[in-house]
């Protein structure tokens, strides 16, 4: 093993170093200069993100090349790139920045959006912020792990983290939502490694490129690999929250502290989506695509069908929102289906565009979940659809915002939106699944429904009457110059990106 | 005729240390007492260790007593004397029938399905298990002994295991934050 | 129909033929009755302590498949002459041992947490978010 490669995890060691400082930090400073811990955090975010873009613009001038978007797809000419490092456990490649990346914006994001809580709150003490940048840390490990026991110890980061930050608010319905995901989350990761283990005892090999090479003395064993691949896969479904087990989602988005909602909707989604993309492209590839890729599409036709229906009932926003995350994994889901002929470029290319997904999705997702959680009344969330009526009038900003967001949820051009879906449908319609796609665009459409009674609440509802002795209507939102940042980059980037979806591929060149 | 007599009183013993592991589990999920039901699962947990020592896993069943056993068993007794104030709280309130049938129904799929993968994986486990067991007359020594075992773990896994070890401070600091959202 | 429950009839009947002769077969059929058994206790239990209990059971037998089947590539490699593989699945129980620690303590600590919130651990009461 070469340990000069361990450079290549500086992006997280600064996050790691944050959340030790910043759980530090709170032990020595005095009470009234709270406001510093999400700073730091937010500091530790931006600082991995730096590493991270120095660590591929370093990598690319070295190589006069960029790195592929997985290690399969590497050409093992010599002297050309050869992203498995530190003894196979890690894959430095394309698709392992993204997510990294991803996950940096997410956990960022999120910091921002919980610095406005109030200073006796769980949620302001460095714990809650180490805690976040602890599952970030995870998260972008799990876009790098490449073997086994690296990518099951790196969920495990993730989810005992995000476990906690769910039950971090005091209430009750904070604390049930963190309960249920994790007596959900760890039923699953159960299934998970029974499935690992199949594959372990059918194969002998750990790396998750190489399970899948038929190995000489276990021949006959095809079976039990293909059980471990089910187990498996019923874990992965589970965490990224697609039918038909789905079904813990909506309680615990709605019971989480709003900021950790929107780290569970993008970062950890995207990192769960990491682990889905690593088996769909690397371990199965088109090889067995005709075992696993009608599987996928089964799913992703019932995640689109079942998140939107249940959407068009939901009368708390916040919920509506977990139900449309839900839709949005089935729409992600036709991202990876993989073609039987398949070449490495059309591989690289349908990542490409399901990155794009993620990368798009998180944006216009945390920027929702932005507004969501300044709407409030007397410190008293108010999620209901009716809360948000003339928000248009007394926060116009906010409500544009809002407004773009659901747009660009519902994919309308020309916000991010609308080319994420582009893309996703076109990758599956290449791969042969134009049915799958089919049903895509049309349940996007029915999704139009539930997304512009958001609109309509804000722009054409009338204000509630305000009864005597309640507070005036203008004081609905708090005042937070971080959510306003937060919100405001959001809608700036899901315009930009939808005017120029290849933008982020500029940096690839 | 002292080895076959050997051998033979192994398998008597395996065969004993799996049925205790399956009824002492069984009972953790059947029994209406909670007391009793996590004493129980001390019993599975010192089961699966015995079963670890016949697999010549010698570390790994020494760890499984300290961890399991002699760790979350006490964990999980605080737990429940904890949230258990009366006598009736260590009680489990009226379990539905429906959802014990229901269970009992996954359960037997689970098992049947891992039968059936078993049964498939004939083959290559009989050959393997031919050389186990006569691994098992010979000499212990020629089972993967803790050098060896740790010669891996702290070279080609160490990355891994050191990962492990951030795992260990999430669940250090999360257990401090739900502290301190109790007390403040 | 016919043919699949004659083909689980013959399974039935050769796997409880090589269950006395084969240790690691009956190792292996003695995991997958741990997960089914721990499988059944959280769908089935109603105290959420005795869940997350059952989930322990659920990783015991993942630790218990990974260890034999450590032991069954030990014994294929010596029979071959192949590199060993019989490490890895110890190493990976050994990982899973930490995880289901780390797991329990922390899940432990939140159940409590609750408990002191709602005076309850009856999975039932758990449904504040019904619509």
């Amino acid at each position: 093993m070469n340990w000069s490669e361990l450079s290549e995890l500086l992006p997280v060691g600064v996050v790691l170093a944050a959340a030790l400082v910043v759980v530090f930090l709170d032990l020595v400073i005095a009470h009234k200069d709270r406001y510093a811990l999400p700073m730091v955090a937010l500091a530790g975010c931006v600082l991995g993100l730096g590493s991270l873009i120095q660590n591929y613009l370093s990598l690319t001038t070295y190589y006069k090349q960029s790195p592929p978007w997985f290690s399969g797809a590497a050409e093992t000419a010599a002297g050309a790139f050869n992203p498995l490092i530190l003894g196979g456990h890690f894959s430095i490649d394309l698709f392992g920045f993204a997510i990294a990346g991803v996950a940096l914006l997410a956990g960022a994001l999120s910091v921002l959006s919980s610095a406005h809580e109030e200073d006796d709150s769980a949620l302001s003490s460095g714990e809650y912020y180490g805690l976040i940048l602890l599952a970030v840390a995870g998260m972008m490990l799990l876009g790098f792990a490449h073997d086994f026991l690296t990518l099951l110890v790196s969920l495990e980061i993730m989810s005992i983290s995000t476990y906690i930050l769910a039950g971090s608010r005091r209430d009750l319905k904070s604390g049930e939502a963190a309960l249920k995901y994790l007596v959900l989350g760890a039923f699953s990761t159960a299934f998970l490694m029974m499935g690992i283990a199949f594959i372990y005892g059918a194969t002998g090999k750990l790396s998750l490129s190489e399970v899948l090479i038929p190995s000489e003395q276990l021949v006959s064993s095809a079976f039990l690999i293909r059980g471990g691949l089910a187990l498996l896969l019923v874990g992965v479904l589970f965490k990224v929250g697609a039918a038909p087990f789905h079904f813990w989602i909506p309680d615990v988005y709605e019971g989480a502290p709003t900021g950790v909602t929107g780290l569970m909707a993008t970062g950890v989604k995207a990192a769960a989506f990491a682990v889905l993309g690593r088996l769909a492209f690397e371990t199965f590839g088109p090889r067995y695509a005709h075992d696993w890729a009608w599987l996928f599409a089964a799913a992703a036709v019932l995640t689109m069908a079942v998140g939107n229906f249940l959407a068009l009932r939901q009368e708390n926003v916040k919920r509506m929102l977990a139900y449309s995350g839900i839709a949005h994994t089935g729409y992600l889901l036709l991202g990876f289906l993989v073609s039987p002929n398949a070449d490495g470029i059309m591989l690289a290319d349908q990542l490409q565009n399901a990155v794009f997904y993620l990368l798009a999705y998180a944006l216009m997702t945390l920027g929702a979940f932005g507004v969501v959680g300044l709407v409030r009344e007397d410190g008293r969330r108010l999620e209901r659809l009716e809360d948000f009526a003339g928000l248009s009038k007394e926060h116009p900003g906010l409500a544009l915002c809002m407004a773009m967001f659901m747009f660009s949820l519902a994919g309308l051009p020309p916000f991010a939106g609308f080319f994420a879906k582009f893309l996703v449908f076109k990758s599956a319609v290449d791969a042969g699944y134009v049915l799958p796609a089919v049903l895509g665009v049309l349940t996007s459409v029915a999704s139009m429904a539930y997304y512009l009674r958001v609109v309509r609440a804000m722009y054409v509802d009338p204000v509630r009457a305000t009864k005597p002795g309640e507070a005036p209507a203008g004081a609905r939102c708090r005042y937070s110059w971080t959510t306003n940042l937060l919100i405001y980059g959001a809608g700036l980037a899901t315009i930009l990106l939808g005017l120029f979806p290849s933008g982020p591929t500029f940096l690839l060149r | 005729m002292v080895r076959a007599m050997h051998s033979m009183l192994a398998t008597l013993l395996f065969w004993i240390v799996v049925l205790m592991t399956v009824t002492a589990a069984t009972f953790v999920v059947v029994a209406r007492n909670i007391l009793h039901a996590a004493f129980a699962l001390a019993v599975a947990f010192l089961g699966v260790a015995g079963i670890y020592i016949f697999l010549h896993a010698d570390f790994l069943a020494a760890v499984q007593l300290i961890v399991y056993v002699g760790g979350i068993i006490v964990l999980v007794m605080f737990a429940i004397m904890f949230s258990a104030h009366t006598q009736e709280g260590t009680v489990e309130p009226r379990r539905t029938w429906l959802a014990l049938g229901g269970g009992a129904l996954v359960a037997g799929v689970v098992l049947a399905a891992t039968i059936m993968l078993i049964n498939r994986l004939q083959v290559p486990l009989a050959e393997a298990n031919a050389h186990a067991d006569a691994a098992y007359r010979t000499t212990a020594s020629a089972a993967p002994g803790e050098i060896a075992l740790g010669h891996v773990l702290l070279g080609e896994y160490l990355l891994p295991f050191e990962v492990a070890s951030i795992l260990i401070l999430a669940a250090l600091v999360g257990a401090v934050a739900i502290v301190r959202k109790e007390t403040r | 129909m016919d043919a699949a429950l004659t083909l689980a009839a013959s399974d039935l009947v050769q796997w409880l033929g090589n269950l006395l002769t084969f240790r690691l077969a009956s190792c292996l059929a003695l995991s997958g009755a741990l997960f089914a058994i721990g499988a059944w206790g959280v769908l089935a239990r109603r105290n959420i302590l005795l869940v997350l209990i059952s989930v322990e059971l659920m990783l015991n037998a993942v630790m218990l498949a990974f260890v034999a089947f450590a032991r069954a590539h030990v014994n294929l490699a010596k029979e071959t002459g192949l590199p060993y593989a019989g490490e890895s699945g110890q190493i990976f129980a050994l990982t899973i041992i930490a995880l289901a620690a780390a797991e329990a303590a922390v899940g432990l600590a939140i159940v409590i947490a609750y408990f002191r919130n709602r005076q309850t651990v009856d999975t039932r009461d758990i449904s504040l978010m019904r619509h």
